[in-house]
């Protein structure tokens, strides 16, 4: 059954993985003051070839357009990351950054800019960015116990890390069983610890 | 079948492409934005030499009736053709088809005196009662100093170039030469028309005489699935199809309601199409959302039977849902969707292939 569709209302676009994501840029953006950025939870790694495809086909995208950031995890390897973005947006015709946080030049429309997380040519996710930004946390020295813990007993360790940690640190907040991005959205991460620093200035870069 | 269309300077389009044509082409967009118009440039293109054609695409869209005024200070017949009224500009259309190759039309309204003067045009007063061509054998002179209008249709292909006029003054219309048949047929369902009873027992009878009449009553069991059979009535010297729904009873289609009526008219013409074209306007009219999926798997089915290419506009996504799902799952993958859409100043045309289509509907991303 059809239901709303996702429609294009700013000349800024970031295109982000996930819902989470999508939750978690929204918040971001909306501290940064950044409301001319919208943001699309498309960019799933399977589907962001096609996705970028239908997205240029979109009502308003020629012509309204002027700005579009694509925001992906390294996972284990940054630069195919990057290189699998850049192939997406050749794919659909778009500009083609030479590397990542470095936008294209003005005068081609839109302009697109990539980044990889956690940072440049590190492998991670963003979960790995919040965790960064809460490290000197009393919470997360206990997140850390606790790892240790689980490992001196013997018990094998999470398939995800970071995603298991960004967890166990959320569960300490004042409002249990929330996801990175509703967290986002709730205000329990720190936009301004220095951690944010480059996704920051990207967002701003890509913001009209 | 067309591969790709071109139009300039007609109604809304300055200079409109739409290209990667397929067997059924479905045209989304928003208000205004030259759907319906697309649909009638087809329409004209497809009749190749007939400017009179030029007069009946108003009708498309509820206009029945149009003033002819002959009077020098008022406007053609045609002005509301061209692109922002401008007469000076000639439209253009340009058709490339697998069987023709590359198809030129040019409307132009004749003003410049030295063109005028050269015109000799037989009088053609219109069909009498029994279908006579009245008045035929007189010819007529363009002079200058009188009131008179005239549209010339210039038409190319690879083997043909030729001129066809039409000619409007105090006397009536006139066109010269008569124009041939059309190359292809082609039928135009606008949106709240449709075809009258008599004509849908006609193009009924010309499928039984072919025995394709099955195509009908296949598409209609869609909508009616206790539907057994179609039959033609004669009823105050008129012909109506009735249905035999197993109530003892034979009923008239309209009877049976609006989606069945829309669903007929629309087979009906496709079967009386072949090789040539169906237009429609607002498809999904009439029809309720749960059956569309199945409606698309059979337009899909009898335009390829008929062979014949279909174009129709819709505002519902899922009417477009409905046939991505039904050209997916029943291949060939023969559509597309087409989406209209302003930018600035010109409109243009967005084609979604297959994939990118799928990608736009699991990610919920607007495609009409």
């Amino acid at each position: 059954m059809p239901v709303e569709r996702i429609q294009i209302k700013q000349p800024c676009l970031l295109v982000v993985e996930g819902k989470e994501e999508g939750l978690f840029f929204e918040a971001f953006n909306r501290h940064l003051g950044l409301q001319k950025i919208q943001v699309l939870p498309i960019g799933g790694k399977d589907r962001l070839r096609e996705n970028l495809k239908a997205l240029v086909n979109s009502p308003g995208f020629s012509g309204r357009v002027v700005s579009l950031g694509i925001i992906r995890d390294a996972d284990t390897d940054p630069q195919a990351a990057f290189q699998s973005v850049c192939n997406a947006l050749c794919a659909a015709g778009l500009p083609i950054p030479t590397r990542p946080l470095l936008s294209t030049p003005g005068d081609e429309r839109p302009k697109v800019g990539v980044m990889i997380l956690p940072a440049e040519n590190e492998s991670g996710m963003l979960e790995d960015l919040c965790l960064r930004s809460v490290a000197e946390t009393l919470a997360m020295r206990c997140v850390t116990r606790y790892f240790e813990c689980l490992r001196q007993q013997g018990l094998p360790e999470p398939r995800n890390l970071s995603k298991a940690k960004t967890q166990v640190f959320l569960a300490s907040r004042s409002e249990a069983g929330l996801r990175l991005g509703e967290a986002a959205q709730k205000g329990f991460w720190p936009w301004d610890a220095p951690a944010f620093d480059p996704l920051k200035s990207f967002l701003r870069q890509i913001a009209c | 079948m067309y591969r790709s269309f071109k139009v300039s300077n007609y109604r809304c389009f300055d200079d409109l492409t739409i290209a990667e044509l397929e067997r059924v082409n479905l045209i989304a967009g928003m208000n205004n934005v030259g759907k319906t118009a697309l649909l009638e440039a087809l329409f004209l293109h497809c009749g190749a030499y007939n400017p009179e054609l030029t007069l009946r695409v108003d009708a498309f869209r509820g206009i029945e009736i149009k003033r002819l005024e002959p009077e020098p200070w008022k406007g053609t017949p045609w002005d509301w053709l061209f692109h922002q009224f401008d007469t000076s500009k000639v439209i253009e259309m340009v058709g490339e088809d697998t069987i023709t190759g590359r198809r030129v039309l040019r409307l132009e309204i004749l003003k410049d005196p030295s063109e005028l003067k050269h015109i000799e045009l037989p009088v053609r007063g219109g069909l009498d009662d029994k279908g006579i061509l009245k008045d035929s054998d007189r010819r007529y002179s363009v002079s200058t100093s009188e009131s008179v209008k005239v549209l010339r249709l210039k038409y190319e292909d690879p083997q043909l170039k030729k001129d066809y006029l039409m000619l409007l003054d105090q006397k009536g219309l006139h066109m010269s030469p008569i124009p041939p048949a059309p190359p292809f047929p082609a039928f135009f369902q606008g949106a709240r028309m449709r075809i009258s009873p008599k004509e849908e027992a006609e193009h009924f009878g010309r499928l039984v005489v072919r025995k394709e009449q099955d195509a009908v009553l296949r598409v209609l069991q869609l909508s009616e699935p206790k539907l057994e059979r179609l039959t033609t009535v004669f009823v105050a010297d008129v012909p109506m199809l009735y249905g035999e729904v197993g109530t003892g009873h034979l009923i008239p289609l309209p009877l049976m309601g609006e989606g069945m009526v829309r669903l007929a008219d629309l087979v009906l013409q496709i079967g009386n199409a072949r090789g040539g074209v169906m237009l429609v306007d607002e498809i999904e009219n009439g029809l309720h959302h749960s059956i569309l999926p199945r409606v698309w798997q059979a337009i899909g089915e009898v335009a390829r039977q008929f062979d014949v290419q279909v174009f129709a506009t819709t505002h519902s996504l899922e009417c477009i849902i409905a046939a991505h799902r039904a050209f997916s799952e029943n291949p060939p993958y023969d559509f597309r969707l087409h989406r209209l859409e302003r930018v600035g100043e010109t409109i243009r045309a967005v084609t979604y292939d297959r994939e990118t289509l799928q990608a736009a509907i699991e990610a919920e991303l607007e495609v009409r």
